[in-house]
């Protein structure tokens, strides 16, 4: 079997930082390798990723209809919003799959699901797409740019009479900021009015909706809302401001991007519903009771876990092989048989993300590191279709 | 002395007690009803001018607008389209207001005239800006960015609401990401 991984010409160093990503050259997150795919590989990645999406849907449509939504753990104000966006098909924008294996014949299984607030967008997208500059071999699947101009150009066809203006927030992280900066340079491009503020930097009126100070006594009024904050850090730590959003939502005075139906996907709760009534070969099987694993090597994870935190691995013998520390240990703890990731010739693990626009397959990139556990400490890695087999 | 000494550190305590009491109240958001109260103070401008939006069909289904000239008054505004066919329609306020299903000819065209300086006309509001993919080019937006909304801003009748709102949630919680 070839190796996949391939040494580049170089690094789009001077894209990256005309366009506002220097801080991704730090501490070598992007590095002059990528990894080679065959079209087949490319094909079945799409396939699954087809499938599974059309799966979480069918499922979620399921519990809409009977109100089976218990099992989440999550407030009846939070429940009432994700019924009401599913019912009125708000535009489930942006996702990330993320998968074991699905290269040189490990199969591919589902990780999880970053339904709510994607993150590598930047790397994934634009800075992929530049590093085809730099390999023989310029082919990726890799059209996730193009996805969101027409998601968002879409968008501004069903604001109808309201005005096209959205306001991109996020907790303050420069990691989450760059993701938002690359979204509102593609939704201003579509005719959005655009503008970005810190979430405690909004004013949130219930009955009238979501402001922003403009200066000069006047405060500006946005319609749709893109957040990189997580439903359930507004769940569990912003009760109030769940309160105003389901006010605001139900009322049909805003636009939240991602919709609160995405908290579902985003569960790994739901990937345990999921994998009890599918039995299919990409789907792990998944639990809420580690028992379910005795004599094999299984993944301790949390419902809403996030960049590889508060994960342990365990060997067939139940002991502790791998292990990471996190914000997220208070949340429910959710075991996951464990899934082979591909392993270079120099040891290291691949983990392939899938990203979706509105369901639909948009680009596939990879991220790298010297454990199996693929944290924040990882490398990017961009993939190109080659004819190895 | 013996009755003074017992005396005083139950004073001093109760002291101290009613001290606590008064910070762990304001600790936890207590001290009165206007406190905590936030508002958005909102200046809203309502135009009294109208304008003369001239808009292009510069492919099928895709509008731009090439120029908008202001008028006397709003009621009079007016949008005059010239199809890809070089067919020319002019299209009143209440006209280009009204949703017509199956028509994306009409919605395109609506959705490019509510992004540019004539959405103001349609309800939107004046503190948002336009969009420069509305318009077909650079002068003609720039007509509009600038001078255009400039005079359309100091013919406008002007009131102040305010309205009841919270803010700074999620204060103190940037340190991490929260993607994923």
């Amino acid at each position: 079997m070839a190796d996949r991984q391939v040494d580049l010409q170089g690094i789009p160093e001077e894209f990256i930082k005309e366009n506002g990503y220097g801080f991704l050259l730090d501490d070598e997150y992007i590095v002059p390798e990528g990894i080679l795919l065959n079209a087949a590989e490319i094909d079945n990645a799409i396939k699954v990723q087809d499938e599974v999406y059309k799966i979480f849907k069918t499922e979620l449509s399921n519990l809409v209809v009977t109100k089976q939504f218990d099992f989440l753990n999550l407030p009846q104000k939070m429940v009432d919003l994700i019924c009401y966006s599913f019912n009125k098909n708000h535009n489930h924008i942006l996702g990330r799959f993320d998968f074991a294996g699905g290269i040189d014949g490990i199969p591919l299984k589902l990780l999880e699901y970053n339904a709510d607030t994607p993150t590598m967008l930047p790397e994934s997208s634009i800075i992929q797409d530049e590093f085809t500059k730099f390999y023989e071999e310029p082919y990726q699947h890799n059209i996730l740019r193009r996805q969101l101009e027409v998601a968002f150009n879409s968008l501004t066809i069903a604001a109808g009479e309201n005005h096209p203006s959205l306001l991109v927030t996020s907790l303050g992280h420069e990691e989450d900021k760059a993701n938002a900066q690359l979204i509102m340079q593609i939704a201003n491009e579509e005719g959005f009015e655009v503008a970005y503020a810190d979430l405690p930097e909004i004013d949130f009126a219930i009955g009238e909706g979501i402001f922003v100070d403009a200066g000069e006594g006047m405060s500006a009024q946005y319609d749709f809302l893109y957040k990189l904050v997580p439903w359930e850090f507004i769940c569990f730590d912003e009760p109030d401001l769940l309160d105003i959003l389901h006010n605001l939502i139900m009322d049909d005075k805003l636009y939240v991007l991602n919709p609160p139906y995405a908290i579902v996907y985003q569960s790994k709760v739901f990937l345990d519903h999921v994998s009890r009534k599918y039995d299919l070969p990409f789907l792990l099987k998944s639990s809420r009771s580690s028992n379910d694993f005795i004599g094999q090597k299984y993944v301790e994870k949390v419902s809403f876990g996030r960049l590889g935190e508060n994960i342990s691995i365990y060997d067939e013998r139940g002991k502790i092989i791998e292990k990471t520390e996190g914000d997220f240990g208070h949340f429910e703890k959710i075991y996951q048989e464990f899934a082979q990731l591909y392993k270079d010739h120099y040891g290291e693990y691949y983990q392939l993300s899938m990203f979706n626009v509105n369901g639909v397959a948009s680009s596939i990139s990879f991220r790298r590191g010297e454990k199996l556990i693929i944290d924040d400490d990882c490398q990017f890695v961009p993939h190109f279709e080659s004819k190895i087999s | 002395m013996t009755e003074q000494k017992s005396s005083t550190p139950i004073l001093k305590y109760a002291i101290y007690g009613i001290i606590a009491i008064f910070f762990l109240f304001k600790f936890f958001g207590g001290g009165g009803s206007n406190e905590g109260a936030d508002y958005v103070e909102e200046t809203l401008e309502d135009p009294t001018q109208g304008i003369i939006a001239e808009i292009q069909e510069v492919d099928e289904d895709l509008f731009k607008i090439t120029d908008e000239e202001l008028i006397e008054k709003r009621a009079d505004s007016r949008i005059i389209a010239t199809f890809i066919d070089n067919s020319v329609d002019t299209f009143t306020l209440d006209e280009i207001t009204l949703e017509e299903a199956n028509n994306p000819r009409r919605s395109g065209l609506r959705a490019v005239a509510m992004a540019g300086m004539f959405g103001y006309m349609m309800g939107r509001p004046m503190s948002s800006g336009i969009a420069r993919s509305a318009y077909a080019n650079d002068k003609s937006f720039n007509k509009s960015n600038t001078s255009g909304k400039s005079q359309l801003s100091s013919t406008a009748s002007r009131k102040t609401v305010r309205k009841p709102a919270s803010k700074g949630f999620g204060s103190g919680k940037s340190t991490r990401s929260y993607g994923g």
